[in-house]
Order: C-alpha cells, then structure tokens, then sequence
C-alpha cells in the first residue's frame, strides 16, 4: 500500500535519505527544508504519514505538530529526534506524536514506521 | 614639530597603513571568491553524484557491486568528493544504510587514507583520522583508535576515545575507562558517555573502576552507574556517597537518582543535613527514591537548611499551613 | 592671538612626547591582542570537526544549565522566547523565568501559556533579593522544567539574583527575553566547563547584531546587514570586540569582560560570590573582575574562558538618541568599575589582570575617548592660530584613523575566515564601507557621550546614592532574602 508522505527535515542528507528510502518502497514523497514550510505543506492536507525533524531553525519540529493538532489535523505524524534529547520524545509525545525515530536512524526501520502507520 | 612626530617618519606610516588596508581588502575579497568558487564546485559534483550515493541505501544485493564499480571507476575530484559526502551522511544513519555508505566510502578509496592519516604528522589530521575511523569503521580501525588514544596530542586523544562508542571489544571498554583517569588529558565526560555509548558491555569494569584508586575514575564510574544500571553496585555506590572527594559524593548522589539503593539513604541524609550544594544532590537523590522507603528520611530533611528542602521537593512553611 | 599661538606651542611641545608613546602603545597593545587573537583562531578553527557536539547534546552525563530570564514587560516577546529557551539543543536544562514586576501582561500570558501550577517549594534565600516575590509558579513543558517567579520590580540584576536561588543546575546563563539564541548556544558556551570542569568557573560567547535579520519562531532565519549606518557600524564594532579583544584576552588568562547578554558561570561560584551587585551599572563587568579577585585572592587554580562563537543576537540601536544613552552608560558601568577596583591595579598580586588587562582598560578604553577629544580640540585650535601645520595634522589624522581601519579589517577578515555568516556580497561591500564611516563622525560621537557617560558618574553619584537610600532599598539588601520575602499566597 503507498501513500502520500511529507518529509520535513533541516538537514538535506537526512531529508534525501528518507526520501529515496520511502520512494524504493513506492511512495509518493514530497520534502520541505524548515519547520515553516513544513507546516504550509502539512496544512494543505491529503497526507497519509508526515515526517518531521523536532530540531529545527525558526519552527521547530514540536511546534509544526501542535498547530497541526491544534487545527484538528489527526495526520499520523512520525518524529525524528536526535539521541540522547529524550526530552524531545516526551515534548513530542505530549504535542500529539504517533511515533518517533531517534537518529541516527535505520532507514528500513524507519519504512518500516511509516508503512505500519499508514495500515 | 618636534622629532617623534617627524613628517617624514609619519609620512612613511600612512603609507604603509594604507598599503596593509588595501591588502587586506584585495585578501578578504580573495578569501570569499575562493570560497564561493570552491563552493560551487562542490554543488556541481554534488549535483552530478549525490543520486549515485543515495541509491547505495537502497540498493538490492546483487545491484552493490555494479554501483561500487562505478564509484571506482570515477576520476580523483569526484571520488574525493563522495567519499566527503558519504562521511557526512553517516553522521545520520545507522543499519543497513550505514554498511552500504561504508563500503561506497571503501570503494572510494577513503578509507586506506584514513588508516594512513592516523600516523599523520599534524595533529590535525589525526583527530581527523580518530573520527573517520569511527564513523567509517574499516578493517584496522579498533588497533589504531586504541593506538590514538595513547597519543601525545590530548585532543586526539579525546576524538579517538569518543570514537571508541561504537566499539563494545573489552579493549575499547578499557580504553574508556582509561580515559576517566585524571591525568589522561580527556574531558570525563567523554570517557563517561563513551561508556554509555558501549553500554552494558562495560558493567562489569565499571563496577570495578567505583573502587579504583584515582578519584577522577571512581567519579567518572559513579556518574554513569546508575545511568546504566549496573547491576551490584549498589552497595559500591551507597559507600561512595560518604567517599573523600567531594566530587566522587556528588556523582555518587546523582546515580543514586537513578538506581535506588535503601542503604544509601542514612549517608544521604547526613549529608542533606550539612547543606550546600552538596545537600541539595543528596536531598534530591532522597526524594528520587521509593517513598515507601523515605518517609522518615524525608521528615528528617524537613530540619534542613530551605535550599536542601526546596531539592526534596519539601514545601514552604507557610504553604503548607 | 600671539599668546595664544605661544601657549598652544608649548602645549604642544610638552605633549607631544607623552601623546607619541601613547599612540604608539595603544596601537603597539591592540596589534599584539590581534597577534594572539589570529593564533588563538587558527588553532581554534583547525580543531573545529573535533569539538563533538553531537556527542555531548547526546550524553546525558553533561552538566545541567540553568537558563535565567528576567523578564520586565516584555509581553510583545516573552512567549516565543521561552519557547525558544525550551527549545534549546541541550540534553539537561531548566528555564527560570523572574517575571521583574512587570506592568504589561508578561506574567498573564505565562500563565494561560503554560499552564503553570503553584511552586510550593522552599526558597533556598542564599542571596539576598531586594525584590519581593509575589509567587513562584512551574511547568513542565516537553521534559524541560520551567520556573515562573513573579516579584516586584527591583531591576534586572536584582532578578537574576533570584533566579540564581531558585536555580538547580551545576550551570547558571542569563539570556535577555528579547534577545535571539543560537540553538546550540548552551552546548558552544558550556564546552570549556565539560573540558575542564574543575578549573573553569565563567565563560561567555560571542554576541551580535540581530537588526534587519529574518526570524521566525525566535531563530533567525535569515542573516541581513543592519539598514542604518550606524547600526552597521556597530556590526562592525562588535565583531572587533568579540572577535579580537575578548579571544585575545581569554587567551592571555586574563579576560575581565564578558557579556552580560550570554555569560555562563558556575552556580556554586555565583553563590559564593553572592550574585550580582545590584546597584552596578556595569553589573556583568563588575561580576567577572570580581570573580578575577577572587581567583587570585584565593590562590585557586581557576579561569575564565572566552569561546569565540556566536551565540547570541541582540537588537541594537538605530537612533543616536539611543546609541548616545547606551554609550554613556556603557562607560559610565566602566568607570565605577575601574574606580571600585582600583587596588587590583598594577598589583602584581593580580597576576596579568592587574599588571596587563587592568591598565589597558584604564589607558584605551577608559581614558581613550578623552584623549581622542582633547587631541581633536588642540590640533583644530593649533590649525586656527597657525601654531600646526595643516599637511602635519592631516599625516597625524590619517595615521591614527588608517591604523584605526586596520585593526577592524582584521577583525573582518577572521569573521570571514571562519564564521561567514554575512554571505551576500552586498552585505561584504556594506560591511567595509562601514569600517572606513567608523571614523568619520562615528568614533567622535561615541567619544563625547562616553566622556559624558563618565562625567556623569563623576559629578551625579552622591545624588544617585541618595536616591537609592530614600527608596529603602539599601536597608533591605541587607536583611530580606528571598525565603523571608513577603509572598501573595
């Protein structure tokens, strides 16, 4: 089953990473480079998983997913935070999160998130 | 006017001045046009490579040794350029990814000059080569960390012993703890979260570096007890909250947070009971624990000085009335 | 006008020896500090990949920050810069906010953002707090513990005191409300610490001009250079200041001025020291010389280190209203410093800050403006009466402000050897052009409000004493710390 999937990370190695990864397995992907854009595209709607970096320039990945819920948007959101910020897991949580990544992360592991997310 | 200010002598400062102005304009605008050149190298390479190192995560089986072909089939620049590139992608990823990046970077031939680099004069290049070898792992790369993590250079010293995190060998392990010793030139916590990096591996010699003789050990070991949840050490770490050094109490306190122990509890309160910042460590690592265990702890520390009590989460007189 | 024309000659007879070996001090120390500061970053910058933030945002054994905002009406951008302070890549933090009286609705829309519940907790009162505290209130906000105390207004000094009782981490940083941290300003800053955490008690980073800058969220977004010139004159100021003088000093182990925009200090050492003072114009430079003393009274094998990164961002004067205010406190904060601890002075029992950073601060910076001025005013006078020879004082002119502009390119030329953050070329081209405008005009201007600043300080301190008297204050300093504060609950 493939899906539709937003892809917002600050950093272009990790965005291009989940992307191909994603895409291998079939899904239409669409990335954006900061938590701003980030959320212009979320709000568009018609996303089956998005994917959101917590740290981020400006917005940040904990902000996008609260004024997503905040807007009513229950879009399965998957979080990738880095190790160690635990924090970010338990903020991220509390904001609305369905699942979360910790990077370095395995990009099969990763697939492996979304597509359960999206079944 | 008079000697010092002779004309001629000022004439010949204004003129070298204005000459070191404009050279250092003609330098700052070289130093960015370098730049900027540089940097649009770099994209174009990237424009015409990056598809090649990204399908490398993806690939099937039987795809790699084509794609690897490819990569070692491509001019000097380009595989340069690779091989920086996979070496900054492997700062994110891990699993499979991760292998596939290293073998691109092998195949890029970075990896022989890694290993070559971690003999390099210049101390730079050592710590360069300390952290490749991390991240790149190739066949070698444990002998040389450990062999830089003797080396003079303290600062490569600390890149190859945070290097060693990804390595759970005994010998890594003991190069961590080695590295906890005072004299050894690297941050503890360094040495510290490399142990926790090679996580459960490294208990037992943990357990072992809380009697150790060097203060800086039996802090740095205290510290992270808890943090990984060394099994028996609970007693080790209930006598070190009554340790000589200051330093080894107050990493002592803060595992306990962490990894209750009921005995420690009498040393804790004592030392709640003396203040200061010490008190509070020992005051918060009370309040941490079960309370079934501290309740008469707790109406000790109720005597204690209003920093402590703020610590164990105690409230004010007047809030609780 | 002959015996004016005498005078001015003898004048200038009796002054040229002195005024020479001053211009050539001045330009010989400042040269040095470049010397060292261009060592100090080619050793910093070869290192740079090896510095491992990664690792330590990722380890939970690094030492905990305390952030401390105090806070007076700053409604307009308090929640984003809390968030923002939440948000900070760091692996243990706490967020103290010391809400200083404020009027506006600060403390409400903490309140309603936050959910805050009641801190019902002791207050350690170690330092004593003029300020009474009205309630303590905290969240918990994504794993970060925020504190929210709400105390009548007593300045910002007296609420950092505060927050420094409140706090409880091993580190205390005080961060302006309206300022704009880099999001791993608490991993740059506290690095000196995690390397060497015995003997580092302060360290602070580099601050700059946010001005004309995009930010979203409290992060820039986007670096732009300052519309007005005498902004971008500041820019440029202070890239010299950070870049050149505070790394050179740091280097020396002699480094008394950090600033106060994102100074990081130990919390036991603060304790010791009994926090700020709050009556000090120049608080964060009082602090620093004071823990100077301190070092070497005490024979401890301590330090205060200089990281030569930018962390912080803060919006400058666009107004010469403005800048002119700032100046004049700047200096005036400097003098009462000086003159407070005037018994470090070339003692040598202060080892190179009494016998090296002390004096030059006295010579360049302290009595710089003054001389500039007073040159300025003979050299014209002497060109009216003819006592000076117009080629003569146009060489003197251009040598003074040539080695003036040479000293600010070097700072420049670091910047773009390392940082450049400003990456347009017409921001390069806006950048130079205000290091020549700096001496036209600018560097005039500041030295008047900067004699202003301390002549102001000179004639205007029984009176500002007086003042403070006759507002209780001075008595209560003494007696009243936070635990006994009055309290609305």
């Amino acid at each position: 089953m493939s899906g539709r999937i937003l892809v917002v990370d600050d950093d272009r190695d990790i965005r291009d990473l989940v992307a191909i990864k994603l895409e291998s397995a079939g899904h239409e992907v669409v990335t954006r480079a900061d938590g701003a854009q980030g959320l212009e595209a979320g709000l568009e709607g018609g996303w089956d998983v998005i994917v959101l970096d917590v740290m981020m320039p400006g917005l940040s990945g904990i902000d996008v997913l609260r004024q997503l819920r905040d807007r009513g948007d229950e879009t399965p959101v998957i979080l990738l935070t880095a190790r160690g910020q635990e924090k970010d897991i338990e903020a991220g949580f509390a904001a609305g999160a369905d699942h979360y990544v910790t990077k370095p992360f395995s990009p099969r592991a990763l697939l492996a998130r979304v597509t359960a997310a999206i079944g | 006017m008079s000697p010092p200010l002779a004309p001629e002598l000022l004439q010949a400062v204004v003129v070298v001045t204005a000459a070191l102005v404009l050279g250092m304009i003609v330098a700052l605008l070289v130093q960015r046009a370098v730049r900027r050149r540089r940097e649009r190298r770099s994209a174009a390479l990237d424009a015409r490579y990056r598809r090649l190192v990204l399908e490398s995560t993806i690939a099937e089986d039987d795809e790699v040794p084509a794609l690897l072909e490819r990569v070692r089939g491509l001019d000097d620049a380009a595989r340069e350029h690779v091989g920086r590139m996979v070496f900054l992608m492997l700062r994110g990823v891990t699993g499979e990814a991760a292998d596939r990046l290293r073998a691109v970077a092998v195949a890029t031939g970075l990896a022989p000059r890694v290993l070559a680099d971690a003999r390099h004069r210049s101390a730079v290049r050592r710590a360069d080569a300390a952290e490749a070898l991390g991240r790149l792992a190739p066949e070698g790369a444990l002998a040389l960390l450990l062999e830089l993590a003797d080396d003079p250079d303290p600062t490569v010293r600390t890149v190859a012993v945070r290097a060693l995190g990804g390595f759970e060998a005994p010998e890594a392990v003991g190069a961590a703890i080695d590295a906890l010793a005072s004299d050894s030139g690297v941050p503890s916590t360094v040495g510290a979260s490399v142990l926790l990096q090679q996580g459960s591996t490294a208990g037992d010699r943990v357990r072992l570096a809380l009697h150790d003789r060097d203060p800086a050990v039996r802090r740095g070991a205290a510290r992270i007890a808890g943090l990984l949840q060394v099994p028996g050490c609970g007693d080790s770490l209930a006598a070190l909250v009554r340790d000589e050094h200051e330093s080894v109490r107050l990493a002592a306190m803060r595992s306990l947070e962490r990894l209750p122990v009921r005995a420690a509890l009498p040393a804790l309160v004592d030392a709640a009971l003396r203040g200061g910042i010490e008190g509070e460590a020992a005051a918060r690592a009370v309040a941490s624990m079960p309370t079934t265990w501290t309740a008469a702890a707790l109406e000790a520390l109720a005597a204690g000085e209003p920093g402590v009590r703020r610590a164990a989460g105690l409230r004010r007189p007047e809030a609780v009335a | 006008m002959s015996w004016l024309h005498d005078t001015l000659e003898a004048i200038f007879a009796v002054l040229v020896w002195p005024s020479a070996i001053y211009f050539l001090l001045a330009n010989t120390s400042m040269l040095v500090l470049i010397l060292i500061a261009a060592r100090h970053f080619a050793r910093y910058l070869g290192h740079s990949a090896h510095r491992g933030e990664d690792a330590m945002a990722a380890s939970p054994v690094s030492l905990g920050v305390s952030v401390i905002v105090p806070a007076y009406n700053e409604a307009a951008v308090i929640l984003t810069s809390v968030r923002s302070m939440l948000d900070l890549r760091y692996p243990d933090h706490e967020v103290i906010v010391v809400n200083d009286g404020s009027t506006d609705d600060t403390m409400r829309l903490l309140q309603d953002e936050f959910g805050l519940v009641e801190d019902e907790r002791d207050v350690p009162g170690r330092i004593p707090v003029r300020g009474a505290v009205r309630g303590i209130w905290r969240a918990e906000s994504g794993g970060v513990p925020l504190v929210v105390v709400d105390k009548e207004n007593s300045g910002g000094s007296d609420s950092l005191n505060l927050g420094i009782d409140l706090a409880s981490k091993e580190l205390i940083v005080r961060v302006d409300a309206d300022s704009i941290i880099e999001p791993d300003a608490l991993l740059s800053v506290s690095r000196p610490f995690a390397d060497d955490p015995d003997r580092v008690v302060a360290t602070g980073g580099v601050v700059r001009i946010v001005n004309n800058s995009r930010v979203l969220g409290g992060r820039i977004v986007e670096l732009r250079m300052p519309k007005q010139l005498i902004t971008r004159i500041q820019v440029v100021e202070y890239l010299r200041a950070f870049l050149l003088g505070r790394t050179a000093w740091s280097d020396l182990n002699a480094l008394i001025l950090i600033s106060g925009a994102f100074a990081m200090f130990r919390r036991d050492v603060l304790i010791e020291m009994g926090g700020l003072d709050p009556d000090s114009i120049g608080e964060d430079f009082e602090l620093v010389v004071r823990i100077q003393r301190w070092i070497r009274d005490g024979r401890r094998d301590a330090r205060v280190e200089f990281v030569p990164e930018p962390v912080s961002w803060t919006e400058a004067p666009e107004t010469l209203r403005v800048l002119a205010r700032q100046r004049r406190r700047w200096h005036r904060g400097l003098w009462e410093v000086l003159w407070k601890y005037r018994s470090m002075l070339l003692n040598p029992r202060y080892g190179r800050v009494g016998m090296l950073a002390l004096p030059y601060y006295w010579l360049f910076e302290l009595l710089a403006p003054l001389i500039e001025i007073v040159g300025i005013v003979l050299v014209v006078a002497g060109l009216l009466v003819g006592a000076v020879e117009p080629g003569a004082a146009l060489l003197l002119l251009l040598v003074s402000y040539g080695y003036g502009t040479l000293v600010t390119l070097a700072a420049v030329l670091v910047e773009e050897a390392s940082f450049h953050r400003y990456e347009r070329w017409r921001d390069l081209g806006s950048i130079l052009a205000a290091v020549l405008a700096e001496s036209i005009g600018y560097r005039q201007l500041t030295a008047v409000w900067r004699i202003q600043g301390w002549w102001a300080a000179l004639t205007g301190r029984k009176q500002v004493w007086g003042e403070m008297t006759r507002s209780g204050f001075a008595g209560a300093a003494a007696s009243v710390g936070a635990g006994e504060a009055e309290r609305r609950d």
